[in-house]
């Protein structure tokens, strides 16, 4: 069965400061918590957690100007998987940061998607921070 | 030297499943025999019917609005309010083994500390305590954990592992290959969530956190203060049992559970004249609850199906006595019973076969939430046995905790200590308890808020994907103790409703802000 789960947060940074630290998949792991490194090679992503375990990653759409990046799972569990993460600038100097992640079994989407939360916070900490 | 305390759970068992309640599936002479000595309480509610909201409640002593765990898969922080904070603070040895569930299991991560002990081979890790210090996870230091079997990291599945490797294959496949709660059902009936289990008796979990229990106390001296929360994970689905021990209790020879109608028509008219959620899972058409099983239907339970589930139930029921007894045994060896306060009761109840249902789910009615409680003081206190009739709740354990140690009540915890008779709960204006729900997950909302007081438990079902806020459910307990009759829209206790809904407003506690989020399904 298909499914999703979407998370956002609002950051006090502009966007284009927000884009600058998440536009580059290869700077994954600089805010994610769970991860260690994220070289890309190609259009493929490795992400390395924390307790050593490496996964692909195959990333689809790098999109300046939406501000998007969208990515797909090479994981043998998921039948299908698309996670999109977009950064979009308030009227007001914020970024609104959301995450959206669809998986067939749909369980997944709640772990993946659970994960990359702690991303979006972790995102909103230096970002705030530097401010 | 204080009182020490042994504070027993069970997890989703019916208050109907005890002797001393009018039980007559399972024999258990030893709780029986603690209710006979103690205080036995006939309306114990939990303030919610699913796991991890409601162990939260017991060990904050807050409302799931107030503590923030509003569903299962939401974590409690671990810097929230802990009575066992207070306990460690205060010269005891804390120890909880068996089933905790404050984090989730689900957690291929490693974030969450109850799934990294095993691991590391350690029993608690330092963490942030509410008051900005730093101390043992939720003040436990010393936690040895297990689940329903051996699916998540926790220190049962690898000693199962690296002593039985055999038996892991035994239990229940609780997740199927969508990573959903498994709807397979076998035994003689082919009823969901049955399994006949090879694995040895000694083996089973039952077992191992009686076994883990007096080997920690056998660890504490004889002047040692001791609080001990032993935590079994059973009688909670799946139902897969020891097989040795099915001889006890034989499915044919069960009378199916009262609250189970056995005619179709009848049961879904009942179904019917409740909220439509109700009957939608019965159908089939929406599941609520991540723990019931998504491609399972209600409406296809067969009679002999409940009746090998209840008889399951019920042997899980009596070893989980026996195993009680073992442990009592030993303290009454090492001299200390005189000085030993003992609490039993469970996280929740089953819907155990009422209105056709199995497991649990946004139903508040008698079989979630209706508990065994019995707390058995310590006998150097001279309380005198009682009944007690006025409604209560797990948010009471807390400050009930407190008091026996001596520990000023504090102003996070919600609840009151528990009476010791209905006079006292009179005299202290102990009258009502509340109930929530709140699943959001995959397109399906529920949100439901419950009162229970002078013998009526009234329900409001609250926007979402099944309500649009006008519908409810209302009871009168002492006419209608199965409640087969809906009064929510009965002109002639719309007073009634009213008063219940006003009360239920203004005792609600404020949701937490920013609300936790759910990061994983179980």
């Amino acid at each position: 069965m298909y499914g999703g789960v979407r998370y956002h947060i609002e950051i006090d940074a502009p966007v284009e400061a927000v884009w600058e630290r998440i536009g580059d998949p290869s700077r994954l792991h600089e805010w994610f918590p769970d991860f260690s490194a994220s070289p890309v090679e190609g259009t493929t992503r490795t992400i390395v957690s924390n307790s050593g375990v490496s996964i692909d990653e195959q990333i689809l759409i790098v999109d300046p100007i939406l501000r998007r990046i969208q990515y797909t799972l090479n994981l043998p569990i998921l039948s299908q998987h698309h996670g999109t993460l977009d950064a979009i600038g308030l009227e007001d100097g914020r970024t609104l940061l959301m995450y959206t992640t669809d998986t067939e079994p749909r369980i997944m989407s709640l772990v993946i998607g659970s994960a990359t939360s702690r991303g979006l916070a972790e995102i909103k900490r230096q970002m705030e921070e530097s401010n | 030297m204080g009182r020490k305390i042994l504070l027993i759970t069970t997890d989703q068992q019916r208050y109907d499943t005890l002797g001393c309640n009018g039980g007559i599936y399972s024999r258990t002479p030893v709780v029986d025999g603690l209710a006979a000595q103690g205080i036995r309480y006939e309306r114990a509610h939990p303030q919610s019917v699913v796991c991890m909201p409601s162990r939260s409640t017991m060990i904050t002593g807050q409302h799931p609005s107030t503590h923030g765990v509003w569903m299962n898969g939401v974590p409690l922080p671990t810097d929230s309010p802990s009575i066992v904070e207070e306990v460690h603070r205060a010269g005891y040895a804390t120890a909880l083994i068996g089933k905790a569930h404050f984090e989730p299991y689900m957690d291929p991560f490693g974030v969450f500390a109850e799934n990294r002990l095993a691991a590391a081979e350690v029993f608690t890790e330092q963490a942030a305590w509410h008051d900005g210090s730093r101390g043992p996870l939720y003040g436990f230091d010393h936690m040895e954990l297990a689940t329903h079997g051996p699916a998540a990291p926790l220190h049962y599945s690898r000693w199962l592992l690296l002593n039985h490797p055999e038996a892991l294959a035994g239990f229940f496949p609780v997740l199927d290959g969508d990573f959903e709660v498994s709807a397979e059902g076998g035994g003689e009936t082919g009823a969901v969530q049955v399994k006949d289990n090879p694995i040895g008796r000694e083996n089973y979990h039952t077992d191992w956190v009686a076994d883990r229990t007096i080997d920690w106390l056998e660890g504490r001296s004889q002047d040692e203060d001791w609080f001990c929360w032993m935590s079994f994970p059973d009688p909670h689905h799946p139902w897969d049992p020891p097989e040795s021990e099915n001889h006890r209790v034989s499915w044919r020879d069960i009378d199916l559970p009262e609250g189970y109608i056995a005619s179709a028509a009848e049961r879904e008219a009942v179904l019917s004249a409740k909220p439509r959620h109700w009957m939608d899972w019965y159908t089939g058409r929406i599941v609520s609850n991540f723990e019931a099983p998504l491609k399972w239907v209600p409406a296809t339970l067969e009679p002999d199906q409940l009746a090998e589930i209840t008889a399951k139930n019920a042997i899980e029921v009596e070893l989980i006595d026996e195993a009680i007894g073992r442990v009592l045994a030993m303290i009454a060896a090492k001299g200390w019973d005189d000085d030993v306060d003992i609490i039993f009761t469970t996280d929740h109840g089953e819907l155990g076969g009422d209105f056709g249902l199995l497991f649990k789910g946004p139903y508040h009615t008698a079989g979630l939430m209706r508990l065994p409680l019995i707390w058995r003081p310590a006998p150097s206190a001279n309380v005198d046995p009682a009944t007690v009739t006025a409604p209560v709740g797990l948010v009471d354990l807390a400050p009930t905790i407190g008091q026996i140690i001596g520990i000023e009540h504090r102003d996070w915890m919600e609840g009151s200590a528990l009476p010791v008779d209905d006079d006292d709960a009179a005299a202290r204006g102990i009258e009502r308890t509340l109930t929530e729900w709140d699943s959001e997950l995959f397109g399906v909302a529920v949100h439901l808020r419950t009162i229970t007081r002078d013998g009526f438990t009234l329900t409001m079902c609250l926007p979402g994907t099944s309500h649009d806020g006008t519908e409810g459910e209302l009871y009168d307990l002492a006419d209608d103790p199965l409640e087969r009759v809906n009064l929510w829209n009965d002109a002639s206790r719309r007073s009634l409703r009213d008063e219940l809904i006003d009360d239920l407003r203004r005792h609600q506690p404020q949701a937490r802000e920013p609300r936790l989020e759910c990061v994983a399904p179980v």
